[in-house]
């Protein structure tokens, strides 16, 4: 029985076409999946779905009735939860509060009523909360358990989750999944959104594919494959990754190693070696010194900081000498520290090296020589639409994604720290970055990936490390299957110290 | 699932803070019997200059819990001082002149409100512009209305109002119950606020607006409705902190009378880390270091007295000082000075 159906779903925003006419049909005690590429239209969807836009024209309904939410009130009044990517939780209030939070009479009178009447729900669905920690003690995880416990407490029989498993370990994703099928046996529904086909097999039931803010079509999971389901999606089939030489015998790493500092989140005492033509890895949970470990090597933290030896020279240290000695960061917070949102794309391209030669002569930008190199790379790298002068703020995420690969790659350097490079992108865009960074460290760049995702590791790194509280561990290479790797992951002690 | 409740530190502190208190009382106690120094005028006079301060801090405060940063607080003092020493001067009614100084207060609040949460102007510039407002409107009106007839035009203040039998005790008694009426009406705020604060949906509202707009709109809290209700609750404690300095501080108006108190005001919030309690510290504090560069003042030590502006400058340098010191310490709240809109 179809508990939410849209039909014929249009909307756009001036000239751009956002839905072209979607179709999608969730039944009640069914996981529905909703994939799509990046700029496919599914967060359009998502938020008319939960009241912050309304459509053009096409009808929604609920339960049998007509659904038209105003606002997200009017979705959760109607049974319509949400769980963000970015959580909507006051860190500094207790989950009691969070919860609470917006429910009319709450007083300090009434806060024992509703303690005990949280507690009861909570124990009816199973779950187990600190209901008087502060979020901001809580781990990722737990926020997201939060979420979906306020989802519930306010009564929502249909939960929207938008890419829950970006932000959590393997060990979590499972609990997560654990989860979400208690919930559909109890009758709840979910609209469950990712880019991670193996997730998608694994949890739900039917699955709507989007592409170009058009319905391909709904089909049961369990009928379609992965190839299936990825040439749906694309239009073509997935090229299968670029087989490559492995360098034997690398020579001439650089030693990173990380600098006493007091309030820094990496551990003193071990060294990474980065091999030149080599990828070399770093899994982890986020949250345990990735950021600050990628920012030290670029020079910018403002916490940490890491010395980089080759053949017993060092790096300069400091932002703008390591940069220009080489040293280049694919940074998974494009919009804040990848690209200047207001810059076309072919200001972007020229960002970092804007004051030289051939980008500039004595002061002067040379535009034809900024536009010529921008098409070139526009045209390499797939950056659709083909226009440098673009804003990149027009772009869709995977396609911003593309111009800061293609800056940091086409850069002359010698280091390139890839920090999350796919966060947010679909299988396309993933299969685009993991070509070019491939054939980066195969023209002889030492490359660093730093990723949360355990296949992406699995199937680029040469060898693998894990951070774990600002400590990292090197994993020899017959452990890096996902049990494994998922439990140093999370502190276990399987690696040698390096 | 760990439930890690840090209350040792706290509960050490709230055994320990009764007998700081209690240690520094008993020593000023027999230094006052022994030698024989005021301190109670002198802690009378630091509550009095801390008056103004509290409540242009506590309406700071509110802004700021808010998520909103309004640096023209120091024209909102400007306006009540004169919007009250008019009204009373006219009316010959200190309340009706301390009424009328929360109103000039308020006009100024409404258009940073429409100005920066309706139109969403950027709030420090806004903020700058209506500070030079207010010099300009005050210093006109006043000019036309007072300057020019060449007399000095002054009032009847406030009068302190002594407790009875409490304002008997050594130090205390003077500092505490021998104060005007405003004082105690600004204890009195602070105390609602801390209740407001901790005990009510009021604070978590403007918590929750303050930390994370979009989380609290998502729960269905009127994000603009609350800071706009805010921005009104600083126009009216402005307003009555520039009111308490034109009409018990002192007994007429002069131009530029706020001289940087609501920019005080704005250090007192950082250095009272955003907590009402905390700013009433932070505004003693203040008070009682202005306090004492007074009586430095009075002394006999020639040198102190023929370079009295450098004792001047004692409060404004320990702003800086407070500032530079309390950076890292005390954390803003998240969405301060950003402006919200839903996408």
């Amino acid at each position: 029985m179809a508990f939410l159906e849209a039909n014929n779903i249009q909307k756009s925003f001036g000239r751009i076409v956002a839905l072209r006419g979607v179709d999608l049909e969730v039944r009640k005690g069914e996981i529905h999946a909703l994939l799509g590429e990046n700029g496919a239209g599914k967060t359009t969807l998502m938020n008319i779905l939960y009241g912050l836009l309304s459509p053009d024209s096409g009808s929604l309904q609920l339960g049998q009735k007509p659904y038209r939410p105003r606002s997200p009130q009017d979705a959760m009044g109607s049974g319509v939860g949400m769980v963000h990517q970015h959580f909507m939780l006051v860190p500094t209030l207790t989950v009691l509060q969070n919860v609470l939070l917006g429910d009319s009479p709450f007083s300090a009178y009434r806060k024992e009523v509703m303690r005990d009447r949280l507690r009861n729900r909570m124990e009816q669905l199973s779950f187990d909360l600190p209901i008087e920690s502060r979020v901001e003690e809580l781990s990722v995880g737990v926020r997201q358990r939060v979420e979906i416990f306020k989802a519930l407490w306010k009564g929502a029989q249909l939960l929207i989750l938008d890419e829950p498993t970006a932000v959590l370990a393997p060990q979590e994703i499972e609990d997560l999944f654990g989860l979400l099928k208690d919930l559909k046996s109890e009758g709840h529904s979910i609209l469950f959104i990712s880019h991670k086909l193996d997730e998608i097999q694994e949890l739900c039931d039917r699955v709507t594919l989007l592409r170009k803010g058009e319905t391909v079509g709904t089909y049961q999971v369990s009928e379609v494959d992965r190839q299936e389901m990825t040439q749906l999606l694309l239009g073509r089939a997935l090229s299968p990754l670029t087989k490559r030489q492995r360098t034997q015998n690398p020579t001439n790493p650089f030693h990173v190693r990380p600098n006493p500092s007091p309030h820094g989140r990496l551990k003193e005492g071990w060294i990474c070696d980065l091999y030149p033509g080599q990828i070399t890895a770093i899994a982890g949970i986020e949250g345990n010194g990735q950021r600050e470990l990628a920012e030290a090597i670029v020079g910018v933290s403002s916490t940490d900081s890491v010395s980089i030896e080759m053949e017993g020279h060092s790096l300069p240290s400091g932002s703008p000498d390591r940069i220009s000695s080489g040293v280049g960061l694919i940074s998974e917070d494009r919009q804040r520290t990848g690209l200047v949102m207001d810059f076309t794309v072919e200001e972007n391209l020229a960002l970092k090296d804007i004051a030289r030669v051939p980008w500039s002569k004595g002061g002067w930008l040379q535009k034809d020589k900024i536009r010529r190199t921008a098409n070139q790379l526009i045209e390499q790298y797939r950056v659709d639409p083909p226009d440098a002068s673009r804003l990149v703020s027009d772009l869709s995420g995977g396609n911003q994604q593309k111009v800061v690969v293609a800056r940091e790659i086409s850069r002359n350097h010698r280091l390139l720290v890839a920090f999350n490079p796919t966060r947010g992108l679909d299988v396309g865009a993933c299969e685009n970055v993991y070509d070019a960074l491939i054939a980066d460290a195969e023209s002889g760049a030492a490359i660093l990936l730093i990723s949360t995702e355990l296949e992406e590791v699995q199937q680029l790194a040469d060898r693998v490390y894990v951070l774990f509280n600002g400590q990292l561990t090197k994993i020899s290479e017959d452990n890096w299957s996902a049990d494994r790797l998922g439990l140093a992951m999370m502190g276990a002690d399987t690696g040698e110290s390096c | 699932m760990t439930t890690a409740i840090s209350t040792s530190p706290t509960m050490v502190q709230r055994r320990v803070w009764p007998w700081i208190v209690f240690l520094s009382y008993g020593v000023l106690l027999s230094v006052h019997l022994w030698n024989g120094f005021d301190f109670g005028s002198f802690f009378q006079s630091g509550v009095r200059i801390a008056t103004p301060l509290l409540l242009a801090a506590l309406g700071e405060l509110i802004v700021e819990k808010a998520g909103l940063i309004n640096i023209g607080i120091e024209g909102i003092v400007l306006m009540g001082a004169f919007g009250g020493f008019a009204a009373a001067y006219q009316l010959d009614s200190l309340w009706i002149g301390v009424g009328a100084g929360m109103l000039a207060g308020l006009l100024l609040a409404i258009m940073f409100a429409f100005l920066c949460v309706t139109l969403r102007n950027d709030q420090i510039v806004i903020g700058a512009a209506l500070n030079f407002l207010a010099i300009g409107a005050t210093g006109l009106l006043y000019q036309i209305y007072y300057a020019s007839s060449g007399s000095t035009h002054t009032l009847e203040p406030f009068q302190e109002f002594e407790l009875p039998w409490i304002s008997g005790i050594p130090i205390i008694g003077p500092a505490l119950f021998s104060q005007t009426a405003l004082t105690y009406l600004a204890i009195l705020i602070t105390l609602v606020f801390v209740l407001l604060n901790l005990r009510t949906r009021i604070g978590f509202h403007l918590e929750a607006v303050g930390e994370h707009p979009r989380a609290a709109d998502a729960a269905g809290i009127p994000v603009h409705r609350v800071r706009w209700a805010a921005v009104l609750i600083e126009g009216l404690l402005g307003g009555l902190a520039g009111a308490s300095l034109s009409l018990a501080s002192s007994n007429t108006f002069n131009e530029e009378m706020s001289n940087g108190r609501g920019y005080i005001a704005l250090a007192i919030v950082i250095f009272g880390r955003w907590n009402p309690l905390g700013v009433l510290g932070a505004s003693l504090f203040f008070g009682a270091v202005t306090a004492l560069q007074l009586s430095l003042q009075a002394t006999d030590i020639d040198w102190l007295r023929s370079n009295y502006p450098y004792l001047q400058m004692l409060p404004y340098l320990l702003t800086l000082m407070v500032l530079t010191f309390s950076i890292g310490k005390a954390r803003a709240p998240s969405a301060m000075g950003k402006h919200y809109h839903r996408e």
